[in-house]
């Protein structure tokens, strides 16, 4: 292919994606019916005293483009919502948005909602990098007690000192698990191992769009209960937070899908004048 | 290779294997609870001493990255300056996440020192310490932690209120040593402390340069590297898009119209164009896309399954292995 | 009592693949012209190799973020062909390697190859280099290596993940021929669009049998292709139970338990 035929093809791209990005065009996404799933089945669980939900967040900058709205938008439900979860995660290059998601999200909340309080220990937990993968996900079904496991939290406190693992112990006390990764080979090892005889969590899954597709096989045979398509579920998800909360600060999940879906369109025209030009060559 | 080496290694990854294998097979709880005989009792060692093994390779990686780049620049060999760069990020890195790993320590030792005064307070409880009656043990906890209190004193004024200190110390000062609940005190201003402390140490060493040389190499260039190069694919994308989706035949005009239902189920802009378009879209996921990948996956597992049991048991064809 | 993954189901189907893989082993070994379809990814290997001489280029096998595992083991049969080739040829042949015990293996197999095609004096070891363990890395290096040294042929074998595009892309942009072979769907597709020729899923693994003719890699894969037929009337089994359970509402329930049949209720005793 002609190098110059290959940079005017750059060109189109980058134009593509930066033309939304300047001109403040946000498009209402499409409706992800997977993902508006997700928000049903948050709205409707009812989550016992010392129930917890576990967040996962197995990526790296790579993949922030698309994992890091659908979790900022996940989490910011779970706290609307008041569903204390303990945050954790098997790839390395995660620790900063274990940090940051959380707090910047908080915030938010705090605002848009100043009666509401959200502090971390109480409204959340962070463990940071736990290293061990197939090892530790297979050890946390079959453990007496996950204190035992995590012992301390990414700030060095012990975990009995934190109200939210005050009485967390049990496996079956983990309502839900949800897993936010792309192409980290980590996935297989939450849908294999991340259950016991006497309980199953709840697992929702957040995926790039890469693995759309390979995610589907296991929405399919329902041991994933919802899953975040990319960029389109996470700026779906957003728009039902939207609706439910009036006065809410957008997320950049609209404008990265808006991003993406000019994009996505200059590919189409591409690959159809690509196949007239070659014919009439 | 002689024989007998040959005999070892493969009985040595014959017994890696095992271990795992019955793991998996035998009903270790049942074995524990019917015959109080733990088979995973080593479970724990024996996966670390296997990351163990793994993490040795790290130093293989950077010897060869020495080896090859030093002689380039020894030699100046062509390109060699790209080498010397190379060469010189590693112990850029290298220095300043080993520096920045020794201050975060320094801090966390600091918060240690206090653990150790409720440990040692405990073991005064429990009656452990020998020496010196309890009035004189007593006083020497609180005369530790007194000198402790005294060493972190900025890090405890800068937190609260100039008052805050003193009323620490004067609080501490005021308990007598022979009092009933002297340690419940004692481990009480130690556990409201430890969080003051450590938020202190945070926001102390956040401000160190070597933090900020660290986060500037990281967060300003690793993670922004890593993103720019991932970027790429999008134009890497378009590109072998453009170039491979030739209407040739029937079955790639198949392709090309499923892949465009399916980036047009999408996107906003398939929704104005036909409603249907989302609905076809979870369709040929669910069902062709599946049913492919369904079939791939089992393939290749199928595959791996078999030469996993190659692996364990040594059946080593003569392409790699023993020589005849 | 805890959860088993193991059940009695399982253990009966570990016996039963160990037997194939042994009996029909030990009959590739007595028969030696047992048929394995064509490959034509593979039969394009020597093509590749000629090209690259002929055009007095380098060429390239990379084995991507493999680790040491299955996948590996099945990639080095084909790399020890190609590293023959490439011996006997007397090219230059560049390895770049992200995992440092993977390269270790590699070095010690190439050499092996150069030895046996008798030109050892030509193995030159800093070919094989370490890039990086971190995949983006991994991938600008390839790139930077690709471009310098202007790759006749590169092979792509072994599991990729995001950077396969990347690498294949690299190859493209200095007209390499390329031949990948990934078990991972999702990167399949990229290289079929990039590359010249994709082996697919298990074909990574019929590749060392395919050139080598070898009985045991064969065996082998005489094995894996009867189990994935095993499988594949599992399949339909379990589609006719199921369709004859909703459509005649029958209670099937005990075929599900032959199969979900616990070690410990084999023992005599209930599990909690």
């Amino acid at each position: 292919m002609k190098d110059l035929e290959r940079k005017i093809i750059y060109l189109f791209v980058l134009l593509a994606l930066l033309v939304p990005l300047i001109t403040g065009l946000v498009l209402k996404p499409v409706k992800m019916d997977n993902a508006g799933s997700i928000y049903t089945q948050i709205e409707e669980l009812k989550f016992k005293k010392n129930e917890v939900a576990f967040v996962a967040l197995d990526f790296g900058p790579n993949t922030k483009g698309e994992n890091e709205p659908q979790s900022e938008v996940f989490i910011e439900h779970l706290m609307l919502n008041k569903i204390p979860f303990v945050l954790f995660s098997q790839y390395f290059l995660a620790e900063p948005f274990l940090k940051e998601i959380p707090l910047r999200v908080s915030k938010k909340i705090m605002k848009l909602y100043p009666e509401r309080k959200l502090e971390y220990g109480v409204d959340w937990v962070n463990l940071g990098y736990q290293p061990g993968r197939t090892q530790l996900i297979q050890s946390i079904p079959k453990s007496d007690d996950l204190r035992k496991i995590f012992i301390k939290d990414v700030r060095g406190n012990k975990l009995e000192n934190l109200p939210i693992f005050k009485n967390l112990t049990n496996f079956s006390q983990i309502k839900l698990l949800a897993q936010f990764t792309g192409l980290t080979g980590l996935f297989d090892i939450y849908v294999s191992f991340f259950k016991n005889k006497e309980h199953q969590p709840l697992f929702f899954h957040g995926c790039t769009s890469i693995t759309i597709p390979d995610a589907y096989i296991y929405l399919d045979s329902k041991q994933i209960n919802g899953l975040f398509e990319g960029i389109a579920g996470a700026a779906w998800y957003s728009e039902l937070l939207n609706i439910d909360n009036p006065g809410r600060v957008p997320d950049s999940s609209h404008i990265i899908n808006t991003m993406l879906g000019v994009a996505h369109l200059v590919i189409i025209l591409l690959i159809i004048f690509g196949n007239i030009f070659r014919r009439k060559l | 290779m002689s024989s007998f080496k040959i005999k070892l290694i493969k009985f040595f990854t014959f017994i890696g294997g095992i271990y795992f294998f019955l793991e998996f097979l035998l009903p270790v709880e049942y074995l524990n609870t019917e015959f109080g005989f733990k088979f995973d009792k080593y479970h724990d060692q024996i996966t670390d001493g296997i990351r163990t093994i793994g993490s040795m390779a790290c130093g293989l990686g950077i010897l060869n990255i020495l080896f090859v780049h030093s002689s380039k620049v020894i030699f100046k060999k062509k390109n060699f300056i790209y080498s010397f760069v190379l060469l010189v990020s590693l112990f850029l890195m290298l220095t300043i996440s080993i520096t920045d790993w020794v201050a975060s320590e320094r801090y966390a030792q600091r918060i240690d020192k206090f653990n150790k005064l409720i440990s040692f307070s405990n073991h005064i409880q429990k009656g452990e310490i020998e020496n010196y009656n309890q009035e004189q043990r007593n006083g020497l906890l609180k005369a530790e932690f007194l000198k402790e209190l005294k060493e972190n004193q900025k890090f405890i004024i800068s937190k609260g209120t100039d008052n805050y200190f003193q009323d620490i110390e004067n609080k501490i000062t005021l308990i007598a040593p022979n009092s009933k609940d002297f340690h419940t005190q004692i481990q009480k201003e130690i556990t409201e402390l430890i969080p003051i402390l450590r938020e202190s140490y945070n926001t102390e060493y956040e401000t160190l340069t070597i933090r900020n040389s660290y986060r500037f190499l990281y967060e300003g260039l690793f993670i922004a590297l890593g993103s720019a190069m991932f970027s790429l694919l999008g134009f890497y994308m378009a590109v072998a898009a453009y170039r491979a989706f030739k209407i040739k035949s029937f079955e790639s005009a198949l392709m090309v119209l499923t892949a465009i239902t399916v980036m047009l189920g999408q996107i906003s802009f398939g929704e104005m164009l036909w409603g249907e378009f989302k609905h076809l879209r979870i369709w040929i996921l669910s069902n062709p896309n599946s049913a492919a990948f369904r079939a791939i996956v089992l393939g290749a597992e199928v595959g791996a399954l078999v030469m996993a049991f190659r692996m364990w048991f040594s059946i080593e064809s003569e392409t790699f292995g023993a020589k005849k | 009592m805890g959860f088993e993954h193991a059940t009695f189901g399982i253990f009966i189907f570990i016996c039963f693949f160990v037997f194939l893989i042994l009996f029909y082993i030990s009959k590739a070994k007595k028969q030696t012209n047992l048929y394995i379809r064509r490959i034509p990814g593979v039969d394009a290997i020597d093509e590749a190799i000629g090209r690259s001489v002929e055009l007095g280029r380098p060429v390239s096998f990379s084995t991507g973020l493999t680790a040491i595992s299955p996948v590996l083991y099945a990639v080095l049969g084909t790399l020890h062909y190609v590293a023959q080739k490439v011996a006997t040829y007397k090219n230059k042949f560049f390895l770049p390697q992200n995992e440092p015990e993977v390269m270790v293996i590699v070095e010690d197999l190439v050499k092996d190859a150069y030895k046996e095609s008798g030109n050892l004096s030509d193995f030159d070891s800093s070919n094989i280099m370490f890039l990086s363990d971190e995949q983006f890395a991994y991938a600008a290096g390839y790139m930077g290596l690709c471009e310098r040294e202007q790759f006749g042929t590169c092979f792509l074998f072994g599991y990729f993940a995001a950077e396969s595009l990347i690498l294949a892309e690299a190859g493209q942009s200095v007209g390499a021929m390329q031949i990948a072979a990934s078990i991972s769907p999702e990167q399949v597709a990229f290289f079929i669009c990039t590359c010249d020729y994709t082996l697919i899923g298990e074909e990574l693994f019929a590749s060392g049998a395919y050139l080598s003719k070898e009985p045991i890699q064969t065996g082998s894969l005489y094995a894996q292709d009867r189990l994935k037929l095993f499988f594949m009337l599992l399949i339909i089994c379990g589609v006719l139970i199921s369709t004859v359970n909703s459509v005649w509402d029958l209670d099937l329930k005990n075929v599900e338990n032959l199969f979900s049949f616990e070690l410990s209720s084999f023992l005599g005793r209930e599990s909690e």
